[in-house]
């Protein structure tokens, strides 16, 4: 549960983001969310529903059509759909883009680089760090996740949970604000999960940083968030403290507790 | 002083012919080869100054060049199989008989020489006479049963045909004409200078001693004023048969260890060619891939038009127009524009070096397949790779070189190194402008000598060596850098991304 009162300004939030696809299908539609400071909110909703594009609306990496993301109470410049953006604007999306660490439910380790130079990537050409300062920082990133001893191998000699650690690890060494993670277990099998599951859950508790937690793994939700927002097509529907969420006998929330679905 | 001249041993005489004016104006002479016909285009091109190849005086050419004066007489020379010797008796039983009502032989002779004139005016139909780009071919068909006739003219025949037993030369026809110097219309200075050292080589006596040495003297020579000292003539004419070696024999003489080495030697220029045009032809193929990827048109637009063009005509055309055509586009510039001569040798600045010309276009043409590797490459990179590189606060431009670009090149790693294949058989092609890579030296050994197929064959498994070891050496390095190639299941297992 959040310890902040509700007149800070929040880390970041978005309002009335909409989108839609090429094809005509909604992607999102009055999407608002809002994340303090140290808070961490999970996002769960049905396959599909939008929770994968409102987390890269929120990092700046997908276009919307309309609506804002502000961090801090600042709008960001974000990438609009059909308009080029300017030189000015897409600095500005880059730079919000270093507060925010992503981590991609399959990973996106680069191949061709090593696990060093994988977390060294961010602190060295997203924050412009020396060599030497970029490494420090990615050693002390993978220290965090206890993936130390791997920092010269390939990215793809690791297993699936060794790779889910170290993309944490790349995230986490460009020190963001903010993480967002993408469904960090769904793409592992049993023992993984629960290996990463630890790790987020530590992240979690730490509260060090302001998190959001796109997750299907309500076991996780329950140790790790502080409120949980429900997604439906698109659209937050509800948006609640964890206790009260695995409480409520609201149908809704029931239902998709039970099923995974929000309608039958 | 730049001279175009063939690099067949044939035309020694006239290598000869020019180190001896070349002397007697105190000028140093520059060999520049070029394929036969090619020759006069050299010249127009400025890249020589004078072209001499037996280049008889017709008027058609006089049109277009000016020539020196004759500094040789010919006649057309038949040349049949030994073994006809009994079949055709003589000259006309090979054009219809007596009465003229019979057959025409095939016959062989060289492209767009005046042998083909006369020929037609000895009443052959068109369809009967085959044409060949150069001296030797004719005689190979000969001996084939391709054609059962060759006229060419007399000093060709006496050099492939005169030491040859299955071939007889009958008397010469009596079409004599003469063999002059070409200069670009307009250049009198050089041609007066020319001909001045010309006359004076033929008085001396010099120019009758070095026909002999060749064995092309013959008495018509003196209808030119080229004058024998007898006394010479006899003190040497001893000496000179000893000395044949020193020509003709010498040019034919055929040794396998010297051509093999001589071959190996070529090689080197062939590796080099290779090894300096490819990495250009790629750094070319990925400029033109992402001007072609990118959203302004300004910039895609030229790219894909470059990349179409070169890709959709032939390297042997781009060769000939870089090489031939660009000096002569200079010396056009000049004249149109004498402003811009002014302040710039347009000529001297668009005449480049053969061997420049052979990597530019070679790295131009390359350039344009490995735009469509690279592209590909590109596109092969899962979006995720791009969101991933930019959620780190990566630039697009850190994120095109450092994530998009090395895995795409390392996606297409195998069809680089195909086209670094291809590049190494496709160099045979810059013999055309004569760079002495390992084609143009074995198609000059294989013609002086009359092995070309032997030689095509030596030099087909030094190409077989070097295709061999450029895969196996390109693999190494490759996965000496890191860059292993990449199965396509590991990629898909990495594809990342919000999805
Ligand atoms: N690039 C795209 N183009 C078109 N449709 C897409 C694209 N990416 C996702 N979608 C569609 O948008 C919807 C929402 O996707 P997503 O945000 O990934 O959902 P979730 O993460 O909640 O499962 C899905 O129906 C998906 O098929
Ligand atoms: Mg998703």
């Amino acid at each position: 549960m959040s310890a902040h009162a509700s007149t800070d300004v929040p880390i970041l939030e978005c309002s009335g983001l909409r989108k839609r696809w090429p094809d005509g299908r909604v992607a999102l539609d009055d999407a608002s969310l809002v994340l303090h400071e140290r808070e961490v909110v999970a996002v769960v909703g049905p396959n599909g529903c939008g929770k994968s594009t409102l987390l890269a609306a929120l990092a700046g990496l997908e276009t919307v059509d309309a609506g804002d993301v502000r961090f801090r109470g600042v709008a960001v410049a974000l990438p609009r759909t059909g308009a080029r953006p300017t030189k000015s604007d897409e600095e500005a999306a880059r730079r919000h883009r270093l507060r925010i660490g992503v981590v991609f439910q399959s990973y996106g380790l680069f191949p061709h680089l090593s696990v060093g130079a994988n977390c060294m990537a961010g602190p060295r050409h997203g924050l412009g760090l020396a060599a030497n300062e970029a490494e420090r920082r990615a050693r002390a990133a993978l220290a965090r996740v206890g993936m130390e001893e791997v920092f010269g191998r390939a990215a793809t000699e690791l297993s699936g949970g060794q790779q889910q650690r170290v993309a944490i690890a790349r995230a986490l060494a460009n020190d963001p604000d903010v993480l967002l993670f993408d469904e960090p277990t769904s793409a592992l099998d049993p023992q993984r999960t629960r290996e990463v599951g630890a790790l987020v859950r530590s992240l979690a508790a730490e509260h060090r940083r302001a998190m959001v937690l796109v997750a299907h793994d309500l076991d996780l939700v329950r140790d790790a968030a502080d409120r949980v927002a429900l997604m439906e097509a698109g659209r937050l529907v509800a948006d609640l403290p964890v206790k009260n969420f695995f409480a409520t006998s609201d149908p809704m929330i029931r239902r998709f507790r039970e099923h995974g679905k929000t309608v039958d | 002083m730049p001279k175009a001249d063939d690099p067949d041993a044939l035309t020694g005489f006239e290598i000869e012919l020019m180190d001896a004016i070349g002397r007697a104006l105190d000028l140093r002479v520059e060999p520049v080869l070029g394929d036969w016909l090619a020759l006069v285009d050299l010249m127009k091109s400025g890249r020589a100054d004078l072209a001499i190849n037996g280049f008889e005086v017709t008027e058609e050419r006089a049109a277009e060049v000016d020539f020196s004066a004759p500094y040789y007489v010919y006649d057309q020379q038949p040349t049949i199989r030994a073994a006809d010797r009994a079949r055709f008796g003589d000259f006309a039983s090979m054009r219809g008989g007596a009465d003229g009502t019979g057959t025409f032989v095939p016959v062989a002779t060289l492209n767009g020489a005046a042998s083909v004139d006369v020929l037609l005016e000895f009443g052959w139909p068109r369809e009967a006479i085959r044409e060949y780009d150069d001296g030797l071919a004719p005689y190979a068909e000969l001996k084939a049963g391709r054609v059962d006739l060759v006229v060419q003219d007399g000093v060709v025949a006496q050099y492939y045909a005169g030491g040859d037993p299955e071939l007889v030369n009958l008397a010469p026809l009596g079409q004599t004409g003469t063999y002059a110097a070409l200069f670009r219309k307009g250049d009198a200075a050089l041609r007066g200078e020319f001909d001045r050292a010309l006359a004076g080589l033929k008085s001396s006596g010099e120019l009758a001693a070095l026909y002999r040495r060749w064995k092309i003297w013959t008495p018509e020579q003196a209808s030119i004023g080229i004058v024998e000292r007898v006394g010479d003539s006899v003190a040497t004419g001893g000496s000179e048969t000893a000395a044949g070696a020193d020509g003709v024999d010498a040019a034919r003489a055929f040794a396998w260890p010297a051509v093999l080495w001589a071959l190996a030697k070529a090689c080197v220029n062939t590796i080099l060619l290779t090894v300096l045009a490819m990495p250009l032809a790629v750094v070319v193929g990925v400029a033109l891939a992402i001007a072609m990827r990118s959203a302004r048109r300004r910039i895609a637009w030229p790219a894909r038009a470059y990349v179409a063009l070169v890709r959709g005509t032939p390297l042997l055309v781009q060769l000939y127009l870089v090489y031939y055509s660009l000096p002569a586009l200079g010396l056009w510039l000049a004249g149109e524009i004498p402003s811009l001569a002014a302040i710039l040798d347009v000529q001297a600045a668009l005449t480049w070096p053969a061997f420049l010309v052979a990597i530019v276009v070679l790295a131009g043409n390359y350039g344009a397949y490995e735009a469509e590797v690279q592209r590909a490459g590109l596109e092969s990179v899962p979006d995720g790779q791009r969101r991933a590189a930019l959620a780190l606060g990566f630039t697009h431009r850190t994120t095109l070189w450092r994530i998009e670009l090395p895995q795409g090149f390392r996606t297409m790693l195998p069809a680089t190194i195909n086209d670094l294949n291809s590049m190494i058989k496709d160099s045979s092609l810059v013999s055309l402008i004569a760079v002495p890579e390992l084609m143009q030296v074995a198609l000059g050994i294989g013609k002086a000598t009359f092995m070309v197929p032997a030689v095509l064959v030596a030099a087909a498994a030094y190409y077989l060596v070097l295709s061999l070891v450029a895969d196996r050496l390109a693999r190494r390095l490759a996965a000496a850098r890191g860059l292993g190639i990449v199965p396509g299941a590991q990629r898909g297992a990495l594809a990342g991304g919000a999805r």
